[in-house]
């Protein structure tokens, strides 16, 4: 009998919670989804022209991104991340960061490494440095920032700096999908390191989604 | 004689066509085929890394919804309690399937069946895509449920059959305060839709399978492969068709009957392949059989000139001269026909003139003329003249004593005569200090126009080399006015009995003399006549129109200049064509993952503003622009091809040059048999010698002129000869006249060569070792010189060691013919004296270089030293220097840099001696650069650079030059 009053009271109680989450409603907000379709195409290779270098190489892959720009909320805070520089390879070579960010470049191979990039967001040179020393630098403008090594052709990276946090990565099979987005007019950024960036203007509802498709 | 083989020429020449296409065509064929297998496995492989990651990455969103469900459901007591009040009232069960309906509405999760069982795992309540089951009992069979119900614990999530149908399911014990009460069956289908989320892309399939049945799939009915194929089991690659396909299977996590097949079409894969398999057959068997077809043309074309040749020299043999044979070919054989027509021609004249001869002169006179082959009497034929009037001889030789100035005027002659002689020509005549020499009488050749010419640059270069030798001691120059005519003439001997000269006569002769009186001085004049017989071989420049007395109208005249550029660049323009055409062939192919060719292009342009004459190369102080544009193709055949063709346009490989040159520079294919840093290369691609070519025209040069060693001309001609030491020694006080451009370098910056190299390296070592065309110091047509190749190769190796991160060491050596290639293979007709070779690869050049670069944070320091001999003709001992470049960058945060560079050359006592003893060969000489450079982004910079050459000898001097250069490199053009 007492199991059963204990039941009652929880089931009581239970029903005032969840009666209490449908009330306190979430903001106007909606998904932006979609299919990206990139060129096809196998991993781009590079060599050096003259003598006494190597065989064809790789460049480091790269997936496509998307972002949303035009929004008036604050940015999320900022981060510290490390990109190493490990196997002739950065590792990992695709940042999303808020603004203000630091990206701490960590030399992992024991052979120098030049890290060094002339985008217009973030022009830094951190000139040839060992392992296992590192070079912080601090994204402080919104934009992408491409980063290359001096020494090896192949290697390269993204750091992508937004101010909101709707951004993701586009999947394998083409598909993203941003969630949470609250009401309002954005440009959405769809930017690919081989097949450059495409703009398109999205609004979004107070709920629901909204499917943006676009072909790079 | 011997008979190698018993083989016929025409079996040889077959054999040996065949026995070199052959086995570059099996070799080609064997790279395809592997090239083939290679990409086909690594398709196969990183399509089925794509689909498994993209399963997984599906599975887990759809796990994560389950699992959010889940909670929603376990998480409170709402749905406990109302299973509980459903498990104890029947009535209470439509009010829970309400409830968990709403449930679902409100989250974005999802699940296909929602199923919650009492304690025992009967199933209360079932929700299927949104709707309730009538017969919860029936949709959840109890077994599986049991099943279930035993993992809640370990792993609650899983796959299962459910009515014919493959689930992924999770479960999650409901309980009511501590009290375990029933379970929410949480579970999605792995249906169709599924399936095509994670179909690989162009044409592949995904089934999702148990024991031989497909419970999910991305086929329509419609498509090549089938059902049963696909299930088939031990299968990796299928025929359908005639379409080959991959087929991988992986078991689902924990469930291994669960199988989950990817099937991946090959045909757009493997077609360029078949493609390029079939093309190289064809081209194998089409040069097969044009090589067989010229192999027998060739064979018989030689043959039957060879027959009648045998048949003539039979008949000559017997006595009879009146043999004649036809040729209409100009090539060996029908010279070898043309030298045979003149000797009978010549046994001929000497047996009808011997008589003739006794009768008119003595028998002595007459020996001595039939020795000189010498045609008696008048007749009337085509003859070239040329007449040579040394310049400046009178006011030089003012003042010296008359046998110094018989010994000067017979050393000018004597080189003179050995000109004309070394030509075929006749010496007529010297008149004080003028030559007449004749070509085509008393023999005739076709080309005698071509031979008067080619005698008179000689002449020219002979006296200029003089001038040089004499000019170092203060003496006034000395040159010499040529003039060249060709025309109807009369020949013969002319004369009193007693004393008879043979010579010709004529206007034409009487022009040729006009034209050497008014020719300056280094000047060679001719008429049109001689002009069209000559202009495919010489650079000719029009000298305007001249009237001369007894000739009514003006004649036009033209100027020799120098030796044309023959067509040298064959090897490289044909290595280009192939290479384009390669390109061309693999374009519509670069769709394929395993070929990529990229276009790129280097636009510079240099603004030079000499400060001094002459700045280094730079002949005035005239502000000039430089541009030059490369463009690359840079083609990737899978991971073990790669080659690359560069063409440039520019005004010639020294800035001050005045022309436009396009060229193909480099052309090259570079294979890596293994993943082992080992490479072979072959074509024309930049020296492996030095440390400095390896880094030019890219950001690793932060200077705008190369290091000096690559740049400085020394006194050294490649392509005269000075008759003595004493003359060579006289060079280097040469003054403008003297063309430096043309001289030696220590290594010409940059030289691109043809040749084949073997490179790479492990851990700290790398290698270079080649066998090119030409050393570092010869001239730039000897770059493109296949012949080289094939008989006096230059040899080059390199060896680099990083000793630390910071601090890298290297040395390369060189050793290979120098003297230019314009030069005769045989020395002989030069005044070579007894001690020096007359073979002209004979002469080498021995280069060692070290080189060591330090680099750490923003500052990269380098230095090379080379040590160079130079075994020249005429001079006992080989010609050494020493030279060396240091340099030093700064580079700053924002992509700007500092730069300076040191160089110096120092060169050796030439070792002549008590009478030249301490006289270097050319004098000493320093360069100092300073460079600042601004990256304006990933493909633009902009740079300037100062630089100052100075010198103390022969007079103190100090040149400065100041340059800007705007570099920009458009990436993927294409």
């Amino acid at each position: 009998m007492t199991t059963l009053i204990q039941l009652l009271v929880l089931s009581a109680l239970s029903m005032i919670l969840t009666g209490q989450t449908v009330d306190a409603r979430p903001l106007p907000a909606a998904t932006v989804h979609g299919t990206i379709t990139v060129p096809e195409g196998g991993a781009r290779r590079v060599a050096s022209r003259y003598a006494g270098s190597t065989a064809p190489q790789s460049v480091q892959p790269l997936n496509a991104i998307v972002f949303l720009r035009g929004t008036a909320t604050s940015a999320p805070a900022a981060r510290q991340v490390t990109m190493e520089q490990r196997d002739t390879a950065f590792t990992p070579n695709l940042y999303i960061l808020p603004v203000g960010s630091t990206v701490d470049f960590q030399n992992g191979d024991p052979f120098f490494h030049n890290v060094f990039s002339y985008s217009k967001t973030k022009r830094f040179d951190l000139g040839r440095f060992p392992r296992p020393e590192k070079k912080v630098v601090e994204f402080d403008e919104t934009g992408i920032v491409n980063v290359f090594c001096e020494i090896h052709k192949s290697m390269r990276a993204v750091i992508v700096v937004v101010d909101n946090s709707y951004h993701t990565e586009v999947a394998a099979d083409g598909t993203y999908r941003i969630e949470n987005v609250p009401a309002g007019n954005y440009e959405l950024v769809i930017w690919h390191a081989d097949h450059g960036t495409k703009t398109q203007k999205v609004q979004v509802p107070a709920s629901g989604s909204v499917r943006v498709d676009a072909k790079l | 004689m011997s008979r190698p083989l018993g083989l016929s020429f025409r079996a040889r020449l077959v054999l040996a066509l065949v026995g070199s296409i052959a086995p570059i065509l099996i070799v080609a064929l064997l790279v395809v085929s592997a090239q083939t297998r290679n990409v086909t496995q690594e398709f196969v492989q990183t399509t089925r890394q794509n689909t498994d990651s993209a399963f997984i990455q599906l599975q887990r969103v759809q796990r994560q919804r389950l699992d959010g469900l889940g909670t929603r459901f376990s998480g409170g007591s709402r749905f406990p309690v109302l299973l509980l009040e459903a498990t104890y009232s029947e009535p209470d069960i439509p009010h829970f399937e309400d409830q968990v309906s709403y449930e679902l509405k409100l989250t974005s999760d999802t699940a296909t069946l929602v199923a919650f069982t009492d304690i025992t795992g009967k199933p209360i309540v079932a929700i299927r895509s949104g709707r309730a089951l009538p017969d919860a009992a029936a949709a959840v069979p109890a077994a599986l449920m049991t099943a279930m119900i035993e993992r809640v614990d370990t792993s609650s999530f899983g796959y299962q059959l459910v009515d014919d149908r493959l689930y992924d399911l999770h479960v999650r014990l409901l309980r009511v305060g501590t009290e375990p009460y029933g379970f929410v069956l949480l579970a999605n289908a792995i249906d169709n839709a599924f399936a095509s989320r994670i179909r690989p892309p162009g044409g592949g399939h995904v089934c999702f399978a148990a024991g031989n049945r497909c419970y999910a799939s991305t086929l329509t009915g419609n498509d090549q492969i089938t059902e049963a194929q696909l299930v088939a089991p031990g299968a990796d690659r299928l025929d359908v068709n005639g379409n080959p396909w991959a087929i991988t299977s992986s078991t689902l996590a924990g469930t291994p009957d669960f199988r989950r097949i990817t099937a991946i079409p090959l045909d757009d894969l493997l077609r360029p392949f078949s493609r390029i398999q079939t093309a190289l057959r064809l081209a194998g068997l089409g040069a097969l059989l044009i090589g067989l077809v010229l192999a027998l043309l060739i064979a018989r074309g030689l043959a039957r000139p060879i027959r009648s040749l045998v048949l003539a020299t039979q008949s000559v043999a017997r006595g009879d001269y009146s043999v004649h044979i036809d040729s209409p070919s100009t090539d060996e054989i029908g010279t070898l026909a043309d030298s045979f027509n003149q000797m009978t021609e010549g046994l001929r004249l000497k047996e009808q003139y011997r008589g003739l001869l006794d009768k008119v002169v003595s028998p002595e006179i007459a020996a001595e003329m039939m020795r000189g082959e010498i045609v008696l009497g008048g007749e009337t034929r085509e003859v070239t003249t040329l007449f040579a009037d040394l310049r400046g001889f009178t006011a030089m030789t003012e003042g010296w004593e008359p046998a110094r100035v018989i010994a000067m005027l017979n050393q000018v002659m004597e080189q003179a005569s050995d000109a004309v002689e070394a030509e075929g020509g006749v010496v007529d005549k010297y008149v004080g200090d003028e030559i007449m020499a004749i070509f085509g009488a008393p023999i005739a050749a076709p080309d005698d126009p071509l031979r008067a010419v080619r005698a008179a640059i000689r002449i020219r270069d002979a006296v200029a080399a003089l001038a040089r030798q004499r000019s170092g001691h203060g003496e006034k120059t000395l040159g010499v006015g040529i003039g060249i005519n060709t025309g109807e003439a009369v020949a013969g001997n002319m004369g009193s009995l007693r004393r008879l000269n043979y010579t010709v006569l004529g206007e034409s002769v009487n022009i040729a003399a006009r034209l050497c009186s008014q020719a300056e001085p280094q000047e060679i004049l001719m008429t049109e006549v001689t002009c069209e017989r000559v202009q495919h071989a010489f650079e000719i420049e029009p000298a305007g129109e001249r009237h001369f007395k007894g000739i009514s109208r003006a004649l036009r005249i033209f100027s020799v200049r120098s030796h044309k550029r023959a067509l040298e660049s064959q090897p490289t323009i044909a290595l280009g064509t192939i290479a384009i055409a390669f390109m061309l062939a693999a374009t519509p192919l670069t769709a394929q993952r395993s070929i990529q060719l990229d276009l790129s292009a280097r636009i510079e342009a240099a603004v030079y503003l000499p400060g001094d004459d002459p700045a280094w190369l730079i002949p005035s102080t005239q502000t000039f622009i430089a541009p030059r544009a490369s463009l690359f193709a840079d083609l990737f055949l899978g991971d073990r091809l790669y080659a690359l063709l560069e063409l440039r346009a520019d005004r010639g490989p020294i800035p001050a040059d005045t022309g436009f040159e396009f060229r193909a520079e480099q052309a090259f294919i570079r294979f890596t048999p293994t993943k082992a840093n080992l490479h072979l290369q072959a074509g024309r691609f930049v020296s492996p010698f030095g440390e400095y070519p390896q880094r030019h025209h890219t950001t690793a040069d932060p200077f705008i002129r190369p290091p000096f060693p690559y740049e400085y001309r020394t006194a050294l001609m490649p392509d005269s000869i000075a008759p003595s030491l004493a003359v060579l020694l006289g060079w280097k006080d040469d003054d403008e006249s003297y063309r430096k451009s043309e001289a030696a370098p220590i290594i010409w910056g940059i030289p691109y060569q043809l040749g084949a190299m073997l490179f790479g390296g492990a851990g700290r070592v790398s290698f270079r070792a080649a066998v090119i065309n030409s050393s570092p110091a010869s001239r730039t047509y000897d770059w493109e010189r296949f012949r080289n190749l094939t008989e006096r190769p230059a040899f080059v190796g390199n060896l680099g060691l990083r000793v630390s991160p910071e601090f890298e060491l290297g040395t390369s050596f060189s050793r290979g013919p120098w003297l230019s290639t314009h030069l005769p293979a045989s020395l002989d007709t030069f005044p070579i004296d007894a001690r020096s070779s007359t073979d002209r690869d004979s002469y080498l050049q021995q280069i060692w270089g070290v080189n060591a670069a330090y680099a750490r944070g923003r500052l990269q320091t380098r230095a090379e030293l080379f040590l160079d001999r130079k075994d020249t003709p005429n001079v006992p001992d080989p010609l050494g220097s020493l030279s060396y470049s240091l340099e030093a960058t700064l580079r700053f945060r924002m992509g700007a840099d500092l730069g300076a560079r040191w160089g110096a050359i120092h060169f050796d006592d030439a070792g002549a001696g008590d009478t030249y003893g301490g006289d270097p060969w050319d004098y000493d000489v320093q360069r100092l650069q300073v460079t600042a450079g601004y990256r304006i982004d990933e493909s633009k910079d902009l740079r300037v650079e100062w630089m100052l050459n100075r010198s103390d000898r022969p007079a103190p001097l100090d040149a400065n030059l100041l340059s800007v250069r705007v570099a920009w490199v458009l990436d993927r053009l294409w």
